[in-house]
């Protein structure tokens, strides 16, 4: 599924658009625990996170996630959206909590059968 | 959603089974999270919470903010005695082999929301 | 070549805890690693960085990066770990709130660093701090662990004795028309094959030659090198025919077996009852039980191999290693090292020091301290008699059996096939002398922090319906043959013929036994005509 699909599914803002147009989802990892986040990510992955703290921007630097959604609103610090426009990792925010962007996600991906 | 039905619908691992499942009236609310602080802030009343976090404070956490059960993600279990106070709480403990996203988007399906009135 | 790198991890600093992860990213792409190897480095490197800002009063992290291995070494000044095995479960925390909120502290980072990485060892100091050391192959294939067997094979040698077939307890070995075929996911390298094998089918591919001497290099000789020869036991003899060899560079594989004899002493003092428990010094008997017996992983003791404790305890220097059987050469070989390991046969030091010996000399013994083994530890020998006797454990006879070892070959690593002098007399020979030289005598034995697992030996198929319709296919055609497991279709019994014809390991449909039974009924019907 497009990324594009998912930031208009959910209303997200746009931190940073680096090829988000093109960028390819095919698995979401949504939790807070750095070393589950470490251990998930994989390619083509958005990683769902209440975190946007340095831990994150270690994770961005390190583990070259494809894809970044932080939660409720809240705008990530400009140190953690510089690390994101450096690794050229696609930072976007929902306007939602977890538990409801994880549902509008899924049931995108269940509609989309194909994709699944 | 009733709580029997979501123990079938995901399949879950009851981990208080000395609290009866049939009086338990439904589950409206749901949340997501792994930080206790965020837990405790916003965590809509009366919800189920999804979480990986199996620390002991988890449980105190839930009952300050009137949780009616946890949902344990990715086949993470809490000890022995957080069960055992959970059961003393009232607050019925599962697990799940699905990671919280699933689980997330499966009770949304069903309706269930987390936004509070 | 070799490139390092060094800094510092401060206490409680969790926004600096990562930098040194970054800069060795920059290197691991400079140098043009795998993407999927770079992610499994920088899981272990940034856990462990923020393992000591989070636990410790800070520490220092060093890298090294050469010949394909990333190695490295985080220490700490700390309060050191009590309980490393319960440090590695997952989910155990000690982590304080302001951690668990920045969603560290989830009991998950050592058991996160341990499986991303190819070689793992802790040693932790109460009061003082805790050493960390890992490796990481840089080399993409090698990163998956997988198992399979070090024992090398000539086919034509074969003559079709069928000997083989029957010892293997793993039933790992047929014999097909073209010469012997190991099943490697059942190979658990115990020698059972090439000790019986007349005409020396089976082997491992050890270098035949010495590595070129350098500076700093160790030499690891296997205890039973110095029983062949009776003029050999003493170890001054031996490095007097081999030059390059001193005191300082020379360790006796008997070395790390002594560390583990002090602590199975230690064991026996601290838990007086006679709980079973099986020290791991042969490594082909932890992976027999691996494959075999899994229920019994749990009595294992969490001790590294010798062998394997003794490479991590020089693992800061190139090691000639001579394994003295193919499952310490697999051992010597899986070894994520920064300096070179090379594994010379023991079958060419044999013929070396074979050629320099002066045969005239008069062999004197003066006695020294003579080794002892752990007293009141029961020790079974041979792949067989530990076969049996692991079978009655796990039929639940044998509770008292207490403390045990165990050794695939008989007398222990002297049994090995590659000697030529029986394993009693070789034994007996290099007992004369304490080989405890030097500083080495303080080591400890190793925990070893990663479990043992089950291994998946004779899974059907990924699929379990497919599963248990072949087995009923196994169950239909086994009943077609005689069951006297005869073995001369190359099978060690009917039913594992059955089970190849079903899995297409072999194309030899017909039971030899039924076949020459056949033709001898039809044989004597017409000579009754």
């Amino acid at each position: 599924m497009q990324l594009s699909t998912i930031i208009s599914a959910l209303g997200a803002r746009v931190f940073v658009n680096h090829n988000s147009d093109t960028c390819e989802i095919d698995h979401i990892f949504a939790g807070d625990r750095m070393s589950d986040l470490l251990g998930a990510v994989s390619e083509q992955m958005l990683i769902v996170t209440h975190l946007s703290n340095q831990g994150m921007i270690r994770l961005i630097e390190l583990m070259d996630a494809s894809a970044i959604c932080l939660l409720n609103g809240t705008p990530p610090c400009p140190e953690l959206q510089e690390a994101a426009e450096n690794a050229g990792t696609p930072l976007i925010v929902s306007p939602f909590g977890m538990y409801e962007s994880c549902g509008i996600i899924y049931s995108l991906f269940k509609e989309d059968t194909s994709s699944l | 959603m009733l709580l029997t039905d979501l123990v079938q619908e995901l399949g879950l691992t009851p981990l208080t089974p000395q609290l009866p499942l049939d009086e338990a009236a439904g589950i409206e609310r749901a949340y997501v999270s792994d930080l206790l602080s965020d837990v405790m802030g916003n965590a809509p009343g009366d919800g189920v919470l999804i979480t990986v976090q199996v620390h002991a404070n988890v449980v105190a956490v839930a009952s300050l903010a009137a949780q009616k059960a946890i949902i344990f993600a990715m086949n993470r279990r809490p000890d022995e005695n957080t069960c055992l106070k959970a059961a003393e709480e009232g607050i019925h403990l599962f697990s799940s082999s699905l990671p919280a996203f699933e689980i997330a988007g499966m009770l949304y399906r069903n309706g269930v929301r987390s936004l509070k009135e | 070549m070799k490139y390092e790198i060094e800094a510092v991890i401060e206490k409680e600093n969790y926004s600096n805890a990562g930098r040194t992860s970054r800069k060795i990213k920059e290197l691991l792409i400079q140098i043009g690693v795998d993407s999927a190897i770079i992610r499994r480095a920088m899981v272990a490197l940034y856990e462990a960085e923020m393992n000591v800002a989070i636990h410790t009063n800070g520490g220092k992290v060093r890298a090294a990066i050469a010949s394909d291995v990333l190695d490295v070494t985080i220490e700490d000044e700390g309060l050191g770990i009590a309980d490393l095995q319960q440090a590695m479960t997952a989910g155990f925390s000690t982590a304080p709130d302001s951690a668990r909120e920045m969603g560290f502290g989830a009991g998950m980072g050592l058991p996160n660093i341990q499986r991303n990485t190819d070689r793992f060892s802790m040693s932790s100091t109460l009061g003082k701090g805790t050493v960390m050391r890992f490796a990481i192959s840089l080399a993409p294939h090698s990163s998956d662990g997988a198992v399979g067997t070090a024992l090398s094979m000539e086919p034509s040698k074969c003559i079709h004795c069928l000997k083989c077939v029957h010892v293997c307890p793993t039933q790992a070995l047929r014999v097909h028309r073209k010469g012997p075929e190991i099943l490697t996911h059942l190979c658990v390298d115990c020698t059972a094959c090439m000790r019986v094998c007349p005409t020396g089918v089976f082997d491992f591919k050890a270098d035949h030659a010495l590595p070129e001497f350098e500076e700093g290099q160790i030499y690891c000789l296997p205890e039973a090198l110095r029983g062949q020869f009776p003029l050999l036991s003493s170890p001054d003899a031996l490095r007097g025919l081999l030059s390059p060899l001193t005191v300082e560079n020379t360790i006796f594989s008997h070395t790390a077996t002594w560390w583990m004899n002090g602590y199975l002493e230690f064991y026996r003092k601290r838990f007086v009852n006679n709980e079973f428990k099986i020290a791991p010094l042969c490594p082909s008997i932890s992976r027999l039980i691996q494959l075999r017996f899994p229920s019994l992983l749990p009595h294992m003791l969490p001790l590294m191999t010798p062998l394997l404790s003794l490479r991590e305890k020089i693992i800061d220097s190139d090691l000639v290693i001579v394994p003295s059987c193919p499952a310490e050469f697999s051992q010597a070989k899986g070894i994520h090292a920064l300096n070179a390991v090379h594994a010379v046969h023991p079958r060419f030091f044999h013929s070396l020091l074979e050629k320099r010996i002066n045969k005239e000399a008069v062999s004197q013994h003066p006695q020294t301290d003579s080794f002892q083994p752990a007293k009141d530890c029961l020790v079974v020998t041979g792949i067989n008699q530990v076969c049996h006797f692991l079978d009655q454990i796990e039929n639940g006879y044998l509770q008292d059996a207490g403390l045990v070892v165990l050794y695939a070959c008989v007398g222990a690593c002297y049994g090995s096939p590659v000697w030529t002098a029986p394993g009693a007399i070789a034994e007996k020979r290099s007992r004369y002398y304490d080989v405890m030289e030097g500083a080495k005598k303080e080591l400890n034995p190793l925990y070893r922090v990663q479990p043992l697992m089950p291994r998946v030996g004779a899974r059907l198929d990924e699929d379990m319906k497919r599963a248990i319709q072949k087995l009923n296919k196994i169950d239909e055609i086994a009943k077609t043959f005689p069951g006297n497991n005869c073995g001369a279709c190359g099978s060690p019994s009917c039913l594992t013929h059955a089970e190849d014809i079903v899995l297409a390991r072999t194309t030899d449909y017909e039971c030899p036994f039924l076949v020459l039974s056949q033709s001898n009924a039809s044989e004597n019907a017409s000579t009754e005509k």
